[in-house]
């Protein structure tokens, strides 16, 4: 069987930069989080390619550390949204601009 | 076959301090729950204050164990020891401020005093963590709370802007962090940065087929996390934003411990790195390059910002760039001692010294802000320049006391010398020791740079008349006034008394400080030859 390792690295990769892309050009705050999302995604896939390849367990064990901690900040983020959306009545980033120098 | 079952050792008094802080955030949650809006603005900060100071007193015990613990998941080491002390006292000065910012913006105190306490567990777990995972965890428990914190001004749009803004960019910066983990393990097998290092030393000469350029990847991918988090230079824009947004007791918060922390761990994970040959050359040049970028383009924005949070948050910008220098040199090291420039026990000095001079510098800085930012919170006004002219005739203290803080942090202020001027001294003193005098004469020019915009504002202080209008009253005060200060007037007066009375102690008298680095040595030495704990 040959070993998935190296395409599953170049899909995480592949997936890491289109959410690098997403966090850049998106204008939309939930279109952020979900490319932050994306990012975190990509770790765990690589984590997970790892682990299988070196047959070494903590690594897929860490990958339910991460999915837990990006459910914690998806709680955290979407009130901080909520809390931007009752003071601006919009969620659109590029509007957000009353701070500066 | 019976195997007995595995017990992990726990070192008690080594998790003494993680075990205060949780109990103690646990606690408030409960009192809060438990008392009505005015009983828990009292005793919250009570509770959160003695969590934090029975953490601080457990990392001062003697005791306090040296080396692995945890199943080698925490390393401690005089220098994150020392981390762990100056976060904890950047947590308690930002508790001492609580109870007059609760009382002006009207904020939740069960909130409030929960998330501080929090966010110190995870700062403290971050800076002794040497492990990628529990890293990973400590800096989400630390990040999640500074973001609350930060927005925790519901009513004000500018607080939740700057909330949305560091919440983007710091889970941007987690997951470059994961990611960077995750090619760690990849290369390495492992996620503890002791087995990393290892690894290095026995197997970094000849490493299979592109773990090598995993490695890269991995330290590029981190080292991107950790500037976010230690806002370098082209990894700054939240900065100033979230700073200013953020109500003052937060951006102090932000400023010195969240910063402290992820410089502790920014260390134990170069050092991870540190015993494999081909990486110092390139990684020492990228960190000077962040270093240099940080301070020349901290300084220089610095000048044009009319808000003093912003400026203070460009100027941290700066000060994190100076700090980098020590990492600069750290990483260096090894290469020098494989040059045969350097033997085996001058190294341990060396890196005895590097350590102490950083922790000199990363002691003043916070002592530094929470003076600076301390007077800021006591003058009100959200950091506009115009609260600022002509303080001295108003309030000739607080003017005095920002003029010592601005001096002190541009690092003027040699006579008599305060821990500012000592600890830049000590910093450039250990670039130069090691060729390096490229940095620091950099180092020199930028915080001839900086020196601009600290006199200006003392300018604006002693020398410009007060603004009738907007000078006298400033938002918050009459709030305050209204509700009753209580003693948290005179508990904050107290504070900044203690940091300006410790700026001039420890400037002239660093000795006592590196002193107490020095007895607790077994810093990690940066060396191929690791010493099996």
């Amino acid at each position: 069987m040959t070993s998935l390792l190296q395409p599953n690295l170049i899909l995480a990769t592949l997936l890491f930069t289109i959410g690098i892309l997403g966090v850049m050009w998106k204008r939309n705050a939930i279109a952020l989080f979900m490319s932050v999302e994306l990012m975190l995604n990509a770790a765990n896939l690589a984590f997970v390619s790892f682990a299988h390849e070196l047959g070494i367990m903590s690594g897929g064990i860490l990958v339910l550390f991460v999915m837990t901690v990006a459910a914690a900040e998806a709680g955290v983020g979407l009130a901080i949204f909520i809390a931007l959306f009752r003071a601006r009545r919009h969620i659109r980033v590029d509007e957000h601009d009353t701070l500066h120098g | 076959m019976e195997t007995a079952a595995y017990v992990p050792a726990i070192n008690l008094h080594g998790i003494l301090p993680f075990i205060s802080l949780l109990a103690g955030g646990m606690l408030c949650l409960a009192a809060d729950a438990m008392s009505g809006k005015e009983g828990s603005r009292r005793i919250l900060p009570v509770i959160s204050f003695v969590a934090l100071a029975a953490a601080l007193v457990s990392f001062l015990l003697p005791g306090y164990p040296t080396g692995s613990f945890l199943e080698n998941t925490f390393y401690s080491d005089s220098f994150s020891r020392l981390g762990c002390i100056v976060i904890l006292v950047s947590a308690i000065a930002t508790t001492l401020m609580g109870p007059r910012q609760v009382i002006r913006r009207n904020l939740p105190s069960g909130e409030y005093y929960t998330l501080i306490v929090f966010a110190a567990l995870g700062m403290v777990l971050l800076a002794l963590a040497n492990e990628m995972l529990s890293a990973f965890v400590a800096l989400e428990i630390m990040s999640l709370s500074l973001y609350v914190l930060t927005g925790i001004d519901r009513r004000s749009g500018k607080s939740a802007e700057a909330s949305f803004k560091y919440f983007i960019l710091g889970a941007f910066a987690s997951a470059f962090f994961v990611f960077g983990s995750g090619f760690l393990f990849g290369s390495t097998r492992t996620t503890f940065l002791a087995d990393a290092h290892n690894y290095f030393a026995t197997r970094g000469g000849n490493m299979p087929e592109g773990a090598e350029m995993w490695a890269f990847i991995a330290f590029g991918l981190v080292f991107v996390g950790l500037c976010f988090k230690l806002s370098l230079a082209p990894f700054h824009m939240w900065a100033p934003d979230v700073y200013e947004g953020a109500n003052t007791p937060t951006t102090l918060y932000i400023a010195t411990g969240s910063k402290v922390a992820a410089f502790a761990f920014l260390i134990h994970f170069a050092h991870a790195f540190s015993s494999w040959q081909i990486f110092t050359a390139p990684v020492t040049f990228i960190v000077g390059l962040i270093a240099v970028a940080s301070m020349t383009w901290g300084n220089i924005a610095a000048i044009v910002q009319s808000n003093l949070k912003r400026m203070l948050a460009y100027s941290s910008v700066a000060q994190t760039g100076y700090m980098m220098i020590a990492v600069m040199v750290l990483v260096a090291l090894p290469s020098l001692q494989a040059a045969g420039n350097l033997n085996a026990t001058t190294i341990a000095n060396d890196t005895t010294l590097i350590y102490n001079a950083i922790s000199l510098y990363l002691a003043g800085y916070t002592i530094i802000s929470i003076l600076a930012f301390g007077i800021a919170f006591h003058i009100g006004g959200e950091g506009s320049m115009a609260a600022y002219r002509g303080l001295f005739h108003r309030k000739p203290f607080a003017a005095v006391g920002m003029a010592i803080a601005m001096f002190s942090l541009s690092g003027l202020g040699f006579l008599p010398p305060t821990i500012g001027f000592i600890g830049k001294f000590y910093l450039f003193k250990e670039a130069v020791r090691f060729n390096m005098t490229g940095i620091a004469v950099i180092g020199i020019l930028t915080s001839v740079i900086a020196a601009f915009y600290y006199l200006s504002l003392i300018v604006t202080m002693f020398m410009k008349a007060p603004d009738e209008e907007n000078g006298i009253e400033l938002a918050g005060r009459r709030e305050e006034r209204i509700a009753g200060l209580g003693g948290g007037d005179a508990i904050v007066r107290v504070m900044l008394a203690t940091a300006t009375a410790l700026i001039f102690v420890l400037g002239l008298y660093p000795g006592l400080f590196t002193g107490l680095a020095a007895k607790a040595v077994t810093t990690k030495p940066m060396t191929t030859a690791m010493v099996k704990k």
